[in-house]
């Protein structure tokens, strides 16, 4: 078969009537009305409706009867205007379709694990819901990947990623690989490591960003450099995390930080717009500082108010014993007023939900509420005020009837911005003032350099990044908690999807941070000496950033998760469903690289029947107790042999799934209705756990 | 067999206040995975610990308002997979009940009625109800009832033979008619025994049917060899079928609607995977397992097995094309069903009774007839799919004229000698 004169299934619209055209694809849907069989086609452009009619070519008919969903298919025939009233508005195509008088089934396909069609066949048809478990569609993500809305998410992440790279060659900014086998840099997660085999117990590691590369690139004069790359983090599992993502990595020299921002907007703006997206310029920058005394987050999403208003002053002489207190102890006192929102935070809500279970939640330990009614404060404590303390709290929150005041205090402050941050975050989702498709680009700056550690200090962007000033003593431990970096993160709703600094380019400088840091001299030489080395030979000022390209798009498309626009994602469990990856490797393999004792395991099982049965156990969430293992080894390698065997001796038959026929299993003139047992409450009465009416259940979110 | 374990529950029901209706008089056995309104379900499987049925399965509710009495509850397997601890038979010997209700999966009532010595009859599948059963493998099977005379078992089939709404793989028509009396002394039936089967028997087997053939052959029945070509694969089709089935089944038992569920779990999924792993035993685990395998590792092994199931369906109807019902043996000699702890073992033992769940054929064992060095391995009679009716009579007949003992009757009859 050739192929040359195909015709794309999405490109036929009216004016292709009456044109003789070769169409290939997959069968999306069919619909057999007995003698006219319909057949949803579908190529990657779109999908095209197929007749096969016997009246006038039966024999087609009759071979089309052998169609399946997903069978892989060529079709000629004529392009007709459909019958008015017969049009589909759910396909780009639905005015026209291909009468067939050729088919050729290039490859059929078994029953499918998962539907994969997305459009009805008829205005107004109901189509396949998304309910698939995530393990079964990457375990047969070819399939998933054929969905319409898959195949879109990842023509769109080529989109954006092109536009990035157009923009950055327009800039005159080059695209410049970097080692994948590397040393291991200080990112701050664990390593992924690569053992070598010419040099024994030595491991190479897979690079958690090229930092250093990337710096050394400036060193070298390229200037301008940028790439599309893949890193990686041996992590604890979170759910929109993946062990390698991939990052779009800047770095310029004879830069300051204005360059990266106009940059970066500039970017931004583009691949934002290749979805649609308009994100307002310039972005506005927020202190770090600011963004926790206002949010109690630095990565704060804008989309909504519910501002911090400092409250500690107002109660400076208070005679309410709880405040007096805190304050006494240097604490602080937060509020937020939530404007108009009243009627919808009752003073159960506000004391049952709130002060008693949620914010203790968030790690304060309490909440004070006040609702304001008319030009009064009404409040369980706020009989503990005075007048003038009242006055001042409606005027210093500016609150008006309806409105809700909360506060919260704790001689801690990083407990009070902490806690109020959730809640502030909490209130936005609740009461629906987040609004929907507005995008609000930040940047975050002014960073402390170090951060507290439990022995010393730790760098809190990484130990490249340049000091606001370089007279400080490394040495003094309180001089160097209030350095600023010049690091900035760019965040958008709420989302980091970004960050970077303007760098160290001086090795003094370089090595007072490491000694800042608590690194001695020689353990940073051992594993530095060659960037301290190559910063002496005239390294010139430089800065850069990465983008999580991952999230960016996943943003941009407004997906779910980073999985649905990664071809080929991990599982949550950091393990891949389709290929098996992790897996155990052969004892000569792990002997060859000197690591023979870390595949020791006891001799019986194959070990990829040990795998099987973890892995078994996981999908089908049954654990496994101490001493049954070998008994499920046993049980699984004998579903094997027994799925060979099947597949030697089943025939072309049809499956039976029911010794009876399917016309006596559907269940008719029933209308829905709330069982008896579940009205009166049995139904929860045999539940191991249930409260309010509802099943209880341990939490279903990490 | 004869273990000495006692009945779990005895609840000492007393029938029907009017002590009328069909059934009056008749005592029946439950097995604790048909629901029984107010009755711990905790007996089935840990899964299920501290869960109390708020309803009656249907086929109880049937039971109870015709009458019947409910002495109690014999002990099974876990989930009721295989025999595995049953005291099914050991309860219906040891005490004065009519009767047993059972769920037949592989076989189970029909092998433990066996191991009692009485009659064991697994209906055609879609006529009796399954709703308020606690099963595995819903393709396959289907309430039992075993007792000592075919007289019983006819009038609970009677009365359990209702279309019910609240079992969707139930038939909607078309149900046997056990109330109606066949033609008197009936027709000559032509039975078959399988070549294949034949073949795969061990020599004790052999001789017991052998024996089996005789009797019916003295009594002027004509027995043939028929062919079934794939009969060796019937076990695999059910392994592969149920298994996948199984493991759906289980999904049930989370730990959030009823039964057990695990201490500290931190999440979600911790609470699935630690209340499943401790309420399964290994047994049923490694089923489960099995199911899991083919069900998110090789899906094409479940449809394979269904295409083996379909054309062990077709074989079988063809069959019935040339003889009235097929005899084999019911048990399989020098296997105790009480003791197998594997999947494996399990269907070794099952390989006689598990073709008609497979096929979801009627069948009858009876006592008396496949007997090899004094042990009674039962013999089967399987008749085609609706046939229930033609095959009691049928059971009820040749086990009526052979007067309760095996071996050689007395002339008379038909009888040529």
């Amino acid at each position: 078969m050739k192929f040359q004169s195909r015709t794309y299934c999405g490109s036929l619209r009216k004016a292709a009537a009456g044109r003789r055209v070769l169409a290939a694809g997959w069968v999306d849907a069919l619909r057999d009305h007995g003698n006219i069989l319909f057949v949803h086609l579908r190529d990657r452009s779109g999908i095209i409706q197929v007749v096969f009619n016997p009246d006038k070519t039966p024999g087609v008919r009759a071979e089309a009867g052998r169609l399946k969903e997903e069978y892989c298919v060529a079709v000629r025939g004529e392009v007709v205007v459909r019958r008015p009233g017969s049009e589909n508005p759910a396909l780009e195509t639905g005015e026209v379709e291909i009468i067939a008088d050729e088919l050729t089934i290039l490859n059929p396909s078994p029953i499918l694990p998962f539907p994969i069609s997305e459009k009805a066949m008829v205005a107004g048809g109901a189509v396949a819901g998304d309910a698939v478990g995530e393990d079964l569609r990457l375990q047969y993500r070819y399939l998933d990947l054929r969905r319409p809305s898959m195949q879109e998410n990842l023509v769109r992440r080529y989109r954006i990623i092109k536009c990035a790279r157009d923009f950055l060659d327009s800039r005159e900014f080059v695209e410049i690989e970097t080692p994948v086998l590397t040393k291991s840099t200080p990112e701050g997660a664990r390593d992924y490591l690569v053992p070598s085999r010419v040099h024994p117990g030595c491991f190479y590691a897979l690079p958690q960003s090229p930092q250093l590369f990337k710096q050394i690139l400036m060193f070298s004069g390229f200037e301008r450099y940028f790439q599309v790359v893949r890193c990686y983090r041996d992590e604890d599992l979170r759910p929109n995390r993946q062990p390698e993502f991939t990052q779009l990595d800047i770095e310029a020299a004879f830069i300051d930080e204005e360059f990266i921002y106009e940059l970066l907007e500039e970017l931004t703006v583009r691949m934002f717009a290749v979805g649609g997206i308009d994100l307002p310029r310039p972005f506005p920058r927020l202190p770090y500082r600011e963004a926790i005394d206002s949010f109690g987050t630095d990565r704060p999403d804008l989309r909504f108010g519910l501002r911090f208003i400092e409250a500690t002053d107002i109660f400076s002489g208070t005679g309410y014993a709880v405040f007096r207190k805190i304050i006494e102890q240097g604490g602080l006192i937060k509020g937020i007023n939530v404007r108009g929102q009243s009627a919808a935070l009752s003073k159960n809500i506000l004391q049952n939900e709130y002060a008693q279970r949620l914010v203790p939640e968030f790690g304060a330990r309490g909440m004070t509420w006040m609702r304001v009614a008319g030009d009064t404060l009404e409040s369980n404590i706020v009989r503990f005020f005075t007048a003038g303390e009242r006055t001042n709290i409606l005027e210093r929150f500016g609150a008006g009837d309806g409105d809700v005041i909360l506060m919260i205090a704790d001689q801690n402050p990083q407990i009070v911005t902490d806690a109020l941050g959730r809640l502030r975050l909490h209130l936005g989702n609740r009461l629906g003032l987040i609004p929907e498709g507005e995008y609000r680009p930040v940047w975050i700056t002014d960073f402390p350099l170090f951060e507290a550690a439990e022995d010393g200090l730790t760098s809190r962007h990484h130990p490249f990044t340049a000091p606001d000033r370089d007279d400080f003593d490394p040495g003094d431990r309180e001089d160097l908690l209030s350095l600023r970096s010049r690091a900035y993160d760019l965040v958008v709703n709420g989302e980091e999807l970004g960050g970077g600094s303007i760098r160290i380019n001086s090795a003094d400088l370089q090595a007072r941070i490491f000694r800042a840091l608590g690194l001695e001299d020689t353990v940073a030489r051992e594993r530095f000496g060659f960037f301290l080395d190559a910063l002496k030979y005239g390294a010139p000022p430089h800065g850069g950033i990465a983008l999580g390209l991952d999230r960016v798009t996943a943003m941009i498309l407004g997906a779910p998760s980073i999985r649905e626009v990664i071809a080929f994602p991990k599982n949550r469990a950091a393990a891949c469903p389709l290929t098996g990856a992790p897996s155990p490797v052969d004892r000569e393999q792990l002997r060859e690289l000197n690591l023979a004792d870390a595949g020791e395991r006891s001799a019986v099982p194959a070990p990829e029947d040990i795998d099987l049965v973890s892995s078994l156990s996981w999908v089908s969430r049954i654990g496994i107790r101490e001493g049954e293992r070998s008994a499920l080894e046993a049980a699984v390698g004998e579903a094997k042999d027994a799925a060979e065997r099947a597949g030697e001796r089943a025939g072309e038959e049809e499956p039976l799934y029911s010794p009876i026929k399917a016309g006596g299993r559907e269940r008719t003139g029933r209308d829905p209705r709330v069982h008896p047992l579940a009205r009166d409450g049995s139904l929860l009465k045999g539940a191991p756990s249930a409260k309010n009416g509802y099943f209880k259940v341990p939490a279903i979110l990490e | 067999m004869k273990t000495k374990k006692k009945p779990l529950l005895s609840l000492n029901r007393r029938p029907a206040a009017d002590g009328r209706g069909e059934l009056a008089g008749v005592s029946v056995l439950i097995s604790p995975n048909f629901s029984v309104r107010g009755r711990p379900a905790g007996a089935v499987s840990r899964a299920l610990k501290g869960f109390t049925a708020p309803e009656d399965s249907t086929a109880v509710r049937l039971l109870r308002e015709a009458g019947a009495a409910f002495p109690g509850a014999p002990r099974i397997s876990e989930m009721g997979f295989g025999l595995a601890g049953d005291t099914t038979a050991a309860t219906l010997e040891g005490t004065r009940c009519t009767a047993a209700l059972g769920l037949d999966t592989l076989g189970e009532i029909r092998v433990a009625a066996t191991g009692a010595a009485v009659t064991g009859y697994k209906p055609s599948y879609g006529i009796f109800s399954r709703a308020g059963v606690i099963g595995l493998v819903p393709s396959m099977e289907c309430p039992g009832v075993a007792a000592r005379d075919i007289s019983p078992i006819r009038k609970i089939a009677a009365v359990l033979a209702t279309v019910d709404e609240e079992d969707f793989s139930m038939l909607r028509r078309g149900l046997p008619d056990f109330r109606r009396d066949g033609p008197p002394g009936g027709r000559p039936a032509t039975l078959g025994v399988i070549r294949e089967c034949l073949a795969a028997l061990l020599p004790e087997e052999t001789e017991a049917l052998r024996q089996a053939v005789a009797i019916l052959e003295k009594r002027g029945y004509t027995v043939r060899e028929v062919t079934l070509p794939d009969f060796d694969i019937f076990p695999l089709a059910h392994q592969i079928i149920g298994s996948v089935e199984a493991s759906s089944s289980a999904g049930n038992y989370d730990g959030v609607r009823f039964g057990y569920r695990a201490k500290d779990c931190g999440n979600w999924n911790e609470m699935y995977i630690k209340t499943r792993g401790e309420a399964f035993g290994t047994l049923l685990k490694s089923y489960l397992f099995q199911g899991a395998y083919f069900q998110f590792r090789d899906y094409a092994a479940f449809e394979n097995a269904c295409r083996i199931r379909r054309r062990l369906v077709e074989e079988t109807e063809k069959i019935f094309g040339e003889v009235d019902f097929l005899l084999l043996p019911t048990r399989r000699h020098g296997r105790e069903v009480g003791e197998e702890k594997t999947v494996a073992g399990t269907y070794q033992a099952f390989a006689f009774t598990l073709p008609a769940n497979v096929t979801g054929s009627p069948a009858v064992s009876l006592p008396g007839f496949a007997v090899s060095g004094g042990t009674d391995l039962g013999l089967q009679v399987v008749g085609p799919h609706l046939s229930d009716a033609r095959l009691l009579e049928f059971a009820g007949r040749i086990a009526d004229s052979r007067g309760g003992a095996p071996g050689p009757v007395k002339p008379g009859g038909g009888g040529t000698g």
